[in-house]
C-alpha cells in the first residue's frame, strides 16, 4: 500500500530541497555600502586592454549562496570584458554541485575555498594551519589526481567564525574565543549555539575551537539547523545565544553581531580560488590570468562589504560584481 | 445445493490463503527490515570510518535520530488526528454542508505548500524550536489525507443503512456512532495509516531547523561528500517509516470492526 518514500528518492529529495532555502538572506537593515567606500582607488588596468580572448567560450559553475553568486558574476563579467563568451550556471547545490559539474565537464571552470576541497573533496582528515601551505597542497594535489588546475588564491579568508548578538557580548564581557571558552564553562546553561549539520562533524569545525581553546560545547545545547537561518537565530538570541557564521557573511554587519576575535587560530583558512579544468586551462592560459587580475585586490573588507550589498541592500549579484569591476578599474 | 458448497469450500480456501498472506506480511516486512538494517551495521562495521564518518555514524546519534523522528511522527499523528478526524466527522453533518469546500480548501493548502517551506516560516514566524516546529508542520500536512478519509469514509456508508436505523428509532448521535463510524472505520484507519507514514517520512525535513532527525545525517552527510552517512541516515528513515506502515497495517486489521 503505501510504501511511500524510499531512501534514494530521499536524499535526491532532500538534495533538491537544500537547493532551495540555502541563498538569499535577509534584507533587514538599509545601510549603505556598497563597498566602494573601501576600495583602493583600482590598479586602472583595463582588462580589455591586456587581454583578448574573443572566441573562447567558457562555462563556469557557481554555488549557491550569496559569495559564490557574486565571485561567479565577476569572473563571468572579467572574462567578457576580456572578450569571451561566458555561459555562467548558478546555484548550483553546495558544497559539492559546482565541484561535481566540474569533474563531469558540465562546466570548465568553478570557484571552491581550499579548506573545502581539502576536507572534502580530497578527504584529508586534518587540515593545514598555514593558508598558502594549504592552497598549495590542495592545488598540487587536485592537478595530479583529477586534473584540476587551481589559479592563485584571492586575498579573503572565509572561515569560520562563532558570534554572538551584541547586548549580549557587552553583558557577558565577550569579545574573544577565549571568552567565550570560559563562558561555556562557566554558564553552561546558557551556551546555546546554533551550528549547521557540518559544523559539528567536520575536523575543521567545532572540534577545533575545542581544541584550541580547551573547552567541551555540551551536545545538549547545540541546535543543528540549516545554515541560512542561524544569523536570524543568533541575532534573537532564539534558540541561541551563539552561532556559528562565516566571517565574511554581511549579516554579521546587518544583524549587528559581535564575531568573537579567534586568538588562538582555531579556524582554518578558506582561500578563494577558480578551479579551471586543466586542458581547459592549457588552451587558454589567459583565463587564469584574468581571474587573477581581478581577485588579487580582494580583500575581507571588501568581500564582506560585496556580500552585504546584496544580503543587506538588497542589490543583485551582478550589479555588486559590475561596481566592483569598475571601482577597481577594470572595466570602465 | 452443490454449488453453494463449492462456492463456501473456495471461500474457505481463499480465507486461508488470506491468512496466510497477512501473517506473512506481519513476519515478513519486519524481517527485511531487519536484514537491510543488520547487512547494514555488518558493511558499517567493515569499513573504516574516518573522523568524520565516525562523528555522524555512531550509535549515539542513530539513536537519537530514532528517537527524534519517532517523537515528532507520533506527536504529529496525535495532533493531526485530533483535528482532522472531528472535523471530518463534523463536515459530512448536513448541516455543514456550506463550509465544507472552504474548510477542505484550507486543507488542501496545508498540502499544497512546500513542506520545506512550512516547517521555514513556523520556525522563524512562530515557533523557535526545531522539533515543535515540526511536529505543528508535520501535523498540517497530514491533516488533508486524515480529513479525507474520515469523510469519504462516512459518505460511503449506504444512506440506506442510515435511514434504516433512523426508522428503528434511534438518535442521530447513536446513529453516527453505531451505525456510521463502524461502517466507516476501515477507510478511516487508512487515514490514519497515510498520516503516520507521511508524518515519518517527512519527519527528516525537521533536520533543517534543528529538530534532528535521521534528515540530520543525511544532510551532513551530503554536506562533506560521505555517501556512507547518507545511505545510514536514508535506511533509518526508509526503516522507520516502512515500519510505520507495518504498524498501520497490523491496526487496521485489528482495529476492523468484525464481519466486515
Amino acid at each position: 500500500m503505501q510504501r511511500t518514500m524510499n531512501g534514494p528518492r530521499w536524499v535526491a529529495l532532500v538534495a533538491v530541497l537544500a537547493l532551495g532555502v540555502t541563498a538569499c538572506g535577509g534584507n533587514d537593515e538599509a545601510s549603505p555600502g556598497t563597498g566602494s567606500e573601501d576600495a583602493p582607488s583600482g590598479g586602472g588596468e583595463l582588462i580589455s586592454d591586456q587581454f583578448d580572448l574573443s572566441g573562447v567560450e567558457i562555462r563556469i559553475g557557481s554555488k549557491d549562496f550569496t559569495e559564490q553568486l557574486i565571485l561567479g558574476q565577476l569572473a563571468k563579467q572579467a572574462l567578457e570584458a576580456a572578450g569571451a563568451t561566458v555561459d555562467l550556471t548558478e546555484n548550483l547545490p553546495s558544497p559539492a554541485g559546482a565541484r561535481e559539474a566540474l569533474l563531469a565537464g558540465e562546466v570548465d571552470a568553478a570557484w571552491e575555498y581550499t579548506g573545502t576541497a581539502y576536507i572534502n573533496y580530497l578527504q584529508h582528515e586534518t587540515p593545514i594551519d598555514d593558508p598558502i601551505e594549504q592552497y598549495e597542497a590542495v592545488r598540487d594535489e587536485d592537478l595530479e589526481q583529477n586534473g584540476i588546475f587551481w589559479t592563485e588564491p584571492a586575498p579573503f579568508d572565509d572561515t569560520y567564525g562563532i558570534a554572538t548578538r551584541r547586548d549580549f557580548a557587552d553583558e557577558n564581557g565577550l569579545e574573544t574565543l577565549a571568552d567565550v571558552a570560559t563562558f561555556v564553562e562557566e554558564n553552561p546553561d546558557e551556551a546555546t549555539l546554533c551550528l549547521d549539520s557540518t559544523f559539528g562533524s567536520r575536523d575543521d569545525g567545532l572540534i577545533r575551537f575545542e581544541d584550541a581553546y580547551g573547552v567541551t560545547w555540551p551536545e545538549d545545547q547545540q541546535t543543528v539547523q540549516e545554515f541560512a537561518i542561524i544569523y536570524q537565530a543568533t541575532a534573537d538570541g532564539d534558540p541561541c545565544n551563539f552561532g556559528e557564521v562565516f566571517t565574511t557573511d554581511g549579516r554579521i554587519q546587518s544583524l549587528d553581531l559581535a564575531l568573537m576575535e579567534d586568538v588562538e587560530s582555531a579556524f582554518i583558512s578558506y582561500l578563494s580560488a577558480v578551479q579551471i579544468n586543466n586542458d581547459f586551462n592549457e588552451a587558454n592560459p589567459d583565463v587564469a590570468a584574468v581571474i587573477e587580475l581581478i581577485s588579487a585586490p580582494l580583500d575581507e573588507a571588501l568581500m564582506t562589504a560585496l556580500n552585504a550589498a546584496v544580503d543587506v541592500d538588497g542589490e543583485f549579484p551582478e550589479d555588486a560584481a559590475a561596481q566592483y569591476l569598475q571601482d577597481q578599474g577594470f572595466v570602465e | 445445493m452443490t454449488a453453494v458448497a463449492v462456492g463456501s469450500v473456495d471461500s474457505r480456501v481463499v480465507g486461508r490463503e488470506r491468512k496466510f498472506l497477512r501473517r506473512a506480511r506481519y513476519i515478513g516486512v519486519p524481517a527485511a527490515v531487519a536484514t537491510a538494517c543488520v547487512a547494514m551495521y555488518l558493511y558499517v562495521q567493515s569499513q573504516e570510518l574516518d573522523s568524520i564518518e565516525s562523528r555522524i555514524i555512531n550509535a549515539r546519534n542513530i539513536w537519537t535520530a530514532a528517537v527524534e523522528q519517532i517523537e515528532i511522527a507520533l506527536w504529529a499523528t496525535a495532533l493531526t488526528l485530533v483535528v482532522a478526524v472531528p472535523l471530518g466527522i463534523a463536515l459530512t453533518r448536513p448541516w455543514a454542508r456550506r463550509v465544507t469546500p472552504i474548510i477542505i480548501a484550507v486543507a488542501n493548502i496545508g498540502q499544497g505548500v512546500p513542506a520545506i517551506g512550512l516547517l521555514f516560516f513556523i520556525y522563524i514566524v512562530l515557533i523557535r524550536s526545531g522539533s515543535t516546529a515540526a511536529i505543528l508542520g508535520m501535523a498540517i500536512y497530514a491533516v488533508l489525507p486524515v480529513l479525507r478519509g474520515t469523510m469519504v469514509g462516512l459518505q460511503q456508508v449506504d444512506r440506506g443503512v442510515v435511514k434504516a436505523a433512523r426508522g428503528m428509532g434511534m438518535s442521530k448521535q447513536s446513529v453516527l456512532l453505531r451505525v456510521e463510524m463502524p461502517l466507516a472505520v476501515p477507510i478511516l484507519l487508512t487515514g490514519v495509516r497515510t498520516a503516520l507514514v507521511l508524518t515519518v517520512s517527512t519527519a527528516v525535513l525537521a533536520a533543517f531547523i534543528g529538530g534532528g532527525t535521521f534528515g540530520e545525517l543525511i544532510i551532513s552527510g551530503q554536506a562533506q561528500g560521505r555517501p556512507l552517512a547518507v545511505a545510514v541516515g536514508s535506511l533509518g528513515a526508509a526503516a522507520l517509516a516502512i515500519m510505520a506502515d507495518w504498524v498501520g497495517g497490523i491496526a487496521e486489521d485489528l482495529l476492523r470492526p468484525k464481519g466486515l
